[in-house]
């Protein structure tokens, strides 16, 4: 294929990419690792390295907006960030020595995990406000967040547990290169019982920093080619844009379970590319 | 007495270099892919999948290190400017991470300053780690 249709279609493709990652809920990075490696025949590491890079512009993106609304917090963020930041250094080494089919077989696992963390029913009366964890109290990580009926106190529960999850997190982010805001979700809302709110904003700031501990191994690795980022980059931005102003107007109920049915499509693929070698 | 500078006045600071430091590193990718265009003509190579890992060839060597990244852009190399628009953006939240640092500081609040520092130093061991 000539250079210059190759970054053309790529750079619609990223828009696609952008639009679905954004209205899932999964982020850019899911969807460029199929796009790539299946529809284009790209090696998984070049994949893996493009992931990482829109991963973290997407969350930077869409933390500036978070930021403004005051509900991100930011020293539940920077305590779990120590265990993500550990998880994917470890992950970005194991990456370099592990075979590529089972990077695609843990992509398709994960991909099915987040999907269905994007369409779960989720609790909504939850009392946050019950004494939790001693080293909630210790690491000043309660606090409380702005909400319609006025300001919401919490107690955050199993720091232990929620920042091993996170070690967990940041591999699978080192490993994958997507930001795996599904697990640091569950590690913070169903682990630690931090309101879902504050979990996905929280989420999405350690999401930018989590890649960036990877993304320097990547660079002197070479899994970061501008060729591919070039046109990706900037095509899952404007997808995920256009995907912010349709979450504002339209309802996404049924929305987001068609696209999320659309990724676990990809996902059982990738996972059949996997277990024949075929990726 | 009155604080000079609220977290909230940070977090404002905060969000908007994330914002510019996205559009910034984007605009010069894109520049310098639109250059790359220009230099490099005819079918893509060197982006199919291979077996074994030491078979894969990766990136440029000279587009793995800041250094020869720079030299290169002196020469106008278009896939050298945009992989350096790529290292701003992966740059954008550990500044992110730096400016935390001064809140923290500011709040004189000494283990969060631990903390934020304790971050840093892993990213940037990386540094050193993702050498051959």
């Amino acid at each position: 294929m000539n250079i210059e249709l190759f970054v053309l279609i790529l750079f619609a493709g990223a828009i696609l990419a952008g639009l679905l990652g954004s209205l899932t809920g999964l982020g850019g990075g899911a969807v460029i690792i199929p796009l790539l490696t299946m529809g284009f025949g790209v090696d998984m590491r070049f994949a893996v390295g493009s992931a990482l890079v829109t991963s973290i512009a997407t969350s930077s993106g869409a933390a500036a907006a978070y930021i403004r609304e005051g509900i991100t917090n930011t020293r539940i963020g920077m305590f779990l960030e120590i265990a993500t930041t550990i998880g994917a250094v470890i992950g970005a080494l194991v990456a370099i020595y592990m075979p590529t089919n089972i990077i695609a077989l843990i992509f398709g696992f994960i991909l099915i995990f987040s999907a269905y963390m994007s369409v779960r029913k989720k609790d909504r009366n939850i009392n946050y406000s019950k004494p939790g964890d001693i080293w909630g109290v210790k690491m000043k990580l309660n606090s409380s967040y702005p909400t319609p009926n006025g300001l919401v106190e919490y107690n955050v529960h199993r720091v232990a547990g929620g920042s091993s999850l996170m070690v967990f997190a940041g591999m699978i982010s080192g490993i994958l290169g997507i930001g795996s805001g599904s697990l640091k979700v569950l590690a913070m809302d169903i682990v630690m019982k931090i309101p879902f709110k504050v979990s996905t904003t929280t989420s999405n700031f350690m999401i930018g920093v989590t890649a960036a501990a990877s993304a320097v191994i990547y660079l002197q690795r070479g899994y970061i080619d501008p060729g591919l980022a070039m046109p990706i980059v900037p095509g899952v931005l404007l997808g995920a844009f256009l995907g912010s102003k349709i979450l504002v107007k339209a309802k996404v109920g049924k929305l987001r379970l068609i696209f999320s049915i659309v990724i676990i499509f990809l996902a059982i693929q990738m996972i059949y590319k996997g277990l024949t070698g075929k990726i | 007495m009155k604080k000079l500078i609220t977290q909230h006045d940070i977090d404002l600071v905060i969000g908007k270099l994330l914002r510019v430091g996205v559009i910034v590193s984007c605009s010069i990718t894109l520049f310098g892919g639109i250059v790359y265009l220009f230099q490099h003509q005819g079918p893509v190579t060197g982006y199919g999948a291979v077996e074994k890992a030491g078979d894969f060839r990766g990136a440029p060597e000279y587009l793995r290190g800041i250094g020869s990244i720079l030299s290169r852009i002196a020469q106008f190399d278009g896939a050298a400017i945009a992989q350096f628009g790529i290292i701003i953006l992966i740059f954008t939240p550990v500044l992110r991470v730096v400016f935390s640092l001064f809140s923290f500081v500011l709040e004189k609040d000494r283990l969060y300053t631990a903390i934020t520092l304790i971050v840093l130093a892993i990213i940037f061991a990386n540094l050193f780690f993702g050498l051959h």
